[in-house]
């Protein structure tokens, strides 16, 4: 082949180009810690990457949710064993007033405290956590149980479940404890408020076949708290399970996205320095060609 | 022979030494002239009647013509190539992926948003952060809309610019020819602005994909899809006319003289074209489909709902398309302006937050674009899975960005190569113009010697009357 002037000096301003659009490409890398700066530079990694993103922000939306669920049965479980304990406590001051051995007196003074008791229970059914109502239901804004004029307590609650999803995928988990389920409807028709104001009438009215039969019914109440208080237990169980598991999911989504993303510095900055000398030595290669000497040079 | 005709030959040799000393001033002087092609003068020994004379025969243009042909026919892939790399590599960034600002992250965090919502129903920080993301979301998809279709019209721009190159340099290509006919009909040589011709048929051909032709008469014929846009000192232009296309007007390329359609099968032109009319609108319908299955899916549910207010019935974006969505912002019934109207309860209790996150779990299902959604054992050509649809409209552009970026480079290297073996044939080497310059030198030495051992003869002649 023929090489003219030309050819040469295009060659180098080629060789040249090349060896700089490397050095930038690498420069950039560096510069951005990123290998990934558009879709176009790894159409194939960058479609990994956009469905590991997506993955990610449904993980660590699941995360969240399960320490908001966790937070709240904690909670409710809380509440649920001081409601254990009162029941318990009532049962066995009433138990010891079912006994020969006391008088009208004793029971009369038991049944007085039996007004505070209730009170404490009310206070307890009425519970919030973060400004919610925690056994109301979906009227999470307003008491669940409320006491008229003549001390009747009533359920204002719903039987609204409020559900989460604490797993990857469409299902919901229900994690409220609807208030009505605990502690009745109230006072004159079931549940505990009902075997609380029972309790305090046969106290007041010395009723000693009364109190026994509250006994054995607040034996019950105690069975069924333990019951829910499992129910949450087991739900506490699996959301902390799930919760553990979309935490290493979480981490080793972002050890792949990083593997796609990230530069490795070590290996780039090694990149650059030899980008570096390839561009050095390809500038001499340019400096030397261009300074060769013309047969012109050697004529007189 | 005659001592005078010896006289003679030697000087019709220092003659044609000059002329070719000119020929080789000629191509040292342009050793750098972008498009020269280096001339020879052809020498001949000629057998005369009255014995051996050297005559001039013509210079020469060294050229490869069918190196020409190669160069000009991968122009025109590369200019379609470089234009929708250009371009394409523009759309890319256009969606900002992979970014905290693109898409993919806005519409995780709206999805999010609404469970964080569904977490704490009752809170107004929550209820904010919704409407927040949902407006990033919307003026997101607004933005995007907006680029595409600019760069829509900027390409329609190139497109009108092109063509006036086009008509500029196939205008010079035919006054050129009636130059070279007229020149070489009267026995000179044109090969100046045979180079001129062919640097612009060179720069044609990236423009648009030509045929060419040569005559006997040394004209060049020039067809686009079969039409002559130059033949000998005729120039038939094109022209634009404005046309809507999907749904914007557009510069059409037109025969000038009889408004006939113009076949472009190459070259910048084509690659712009194809941007324009296809790839573009493509990009448009498919980001308008998205926001239009947003909007519906969401409304759909919303409507179903209850805000903390009691309200129901209420879309929670305005729109129908990536133009136009937003956050519902109606100053009586809005949701921007009232964040309690944002409705998460199935039922209007406060802590319902079914809504919520039946919302928050359209990321996961398909849909239609009415909203509804298709369960997947269904198949319904018109649903989305609304998360998996944008990932695969960016994993598709990146591959597209990619490939076009590929092809240019190939038909880089390749024009690259023809380019450097047509300067191996065509280009000027000092060396070798030193070389002959030198022979030259030396041959015209000899003839003007030759030519004194002549005159010493003749007077040798002379004086031996004396």
């Amino acid at each position: 082949m023929r090489i003219t002037d030309k050819i040469i000096q295009q060659r180098v301003i080629a060789g040249l180009k090349q060896s700089a659009q490397k050095l930038s490409k690498t420069h950039n890398r560096i510069a951005t810690a990123k290998n990934l700066s558009r879709p176009s530079d790894d159409p194939i990694g960058s479609a990994k990457l956009m469905s590991h993103y997506k993955e990610l922000y449904k993980v660590s939306q699941t995360i969240r949710n399960c320490e908001s669920s966790i937070n709240l049965l904690y909670y409710s479980d809380a509440i649920l064993e001081k409601v254990g304990e009162l029941i318990s406590e009532t049962r066995n001051k009433s138990a010891s007033m079912a006994s020969d051995t006391v008088d009208s007196d004793a029971r009369k003074t038991v049944g007085s405290e039996m007004d505070i008791i209730i009170d404490q229970m009310m206070h307890l059914a009425n519970s919030t956590f973060s400004g919610k109502h925690i056994f109301a239901g979906h009227k999470i804004l307003q008491n669940p149980y409320t006491k008229d004029a003549s001390g009747n307590i009533s359920y204002q609650g719903d039987q609204g479940e409020i559900k989460q999803r604490v797993e990857l995928g469409n299902q919901t988990m229900k994690i409220n404890t609807i208030g009505s389920d605990v502690f009745g409807q109230g006072t004159g028709i079931d549940g505990i408020f009902k075997i609380f104001a029972d309790l305090k009438d046969a106290l007041n009215s010395n009723n000693v076949i009364e109190i026994n039969a509250s006994l054995s019914l607040l034996d019950n109440e105690i069975n069924k708290i333990a019951m829910f208080r499992g129910e949450l237990g087991v739900k506490i169980n699996r959301i902390q399970a799930s919760k553990d598991e979309m935490k290493i999911l979480e981490i080793s989504l972002k050890n792949n996205i990083s593997k796609i993303e990230d530069v490795d510095m070590a290996e780039e900055a090694g990149k650059f320095i030899t980008d570096q000398e390839a561009y050095q030595a390809a500038l001499q290669a340019t400096s030397a060609i261009l300074k060769l000497p013309k047969l012109t040079d050697y004529l007189s | 022979m005659s001592l005078v005709g010896s006289l003679d030959i030697g000087k019709r040799a220092m003659m044609v030494q000059t002329q070719a000393l000119k020929v080789i001033g000629d191509n040292i002087s342009n050793v750098s002239t972008p498009g020269y092609s280096r001339k020879r003068l052809e020498l001949k020994n000629t057998i005369h009647s009255q014995g051996n004379n050297i005559s001039l025969l013509e210079v020469r243009r060294i050229r490869d013509q069918f190196i020409d042909k190669h160069i000009r026919k991968e122009n025109q892939s590369f200019g379609s190539w470089e234009m929708k790399s250009q371009l394409y590599s523009q759309i890319e960034s256009i969606f900002l992926e992979p970014s905290e600002s693109g898409l993919k992250s806005l519409l995780g965090e709206f999805w999010n948003s609404w469970e964080d919502l569904a977490n704490d129903p009752e809170n107004v920080t929550s209820r904010g952060m919704v409407v927040q993301r949902a407006m990033a979301l919307s003026q997101s998809l607004n933005r995007i809309d907006y680029q595409l279709n600019d760069t829509r019209e900027t390409t329609d721009g190139y497109v009108a610019e092109r063509l006036e190159q086009l008509n500029d340099k196939a205008k010079q290509i035919a006054y050129l020819n009636s130059q070279i006919q007229f020149i070489e009909a009267s026995g000179k040589e044109a090969s100046g602005l045979r180079d001129h011709r062919d640097q612009l048929i060179d720069q044609v051909s990236k423009i648009i994909h030509i045929k060419t032709i040569e005559r006997d008469n040394g004209s060049v014929t020039m067809y686009i899809g079969g039409r002559a846009i130059v033949e000998d000192a005729k120039f038939n232009p094109l022209k634009t006319t404005k046309m809507s296309i999907d749904g914007m007007i557009v510069n059409n390329l037109k025969w000038a003289d009889d408004d006939g359609k113009v076949d472009i099968e190459g070259g910048e032109i084509a690659g712009l074209i194809e941007i324009r009319d296809k790839i573009i609108p493509d990009l448009v319908d498919k980001i308008n489909r998205l926001a239009k299955t947003i909007i519906n899916s969401v409304n759909e549910l919303h409507k179903t709902g209850y805000g903390l207010d009691g309200t129901t019935g209420l879309n929670f974006f305005d729109g129908t398309n990536a133009k136009n969505i937003k956050v519902n912002d109606d100053p009586i019934n809005g949701i921007a302006n009232d964040m309690r109207r944002i409705a998460v309860s199935a039922n209007g209790e406060a802590g319902d937050n079914e809504i919520a996150i039946k919302i928050a779990m359209l990321s996961n299902i398909k849909v239609n674009s009415s909203g509804v959604e298709v369960p997947d054992n269904v198949s319904d050509p018109d649903a989305i899975n609304i998360n998996s649809y944008y990932s695969d409209i960016i994993n598709s552009l990146g591959m597209d960005t990619q490939h076009a970026s590929l092809m240019l480079d190939s038909s880089q290297m390749l024009i690259t190569n023809y380019e450097e073996y047509r300067e191996a044939v065509s280009g000027v080497s000092i060396d070798e113009e030193t070389a002959e310059l030198i022979r030259l030198q030396r041959a015209y030495e000899s003839s003007a010697r030759y030519m004194s051992i002549i005159d010493e003869m003749m007077q040798t002649l002379i004086n031996i009357g004396r």
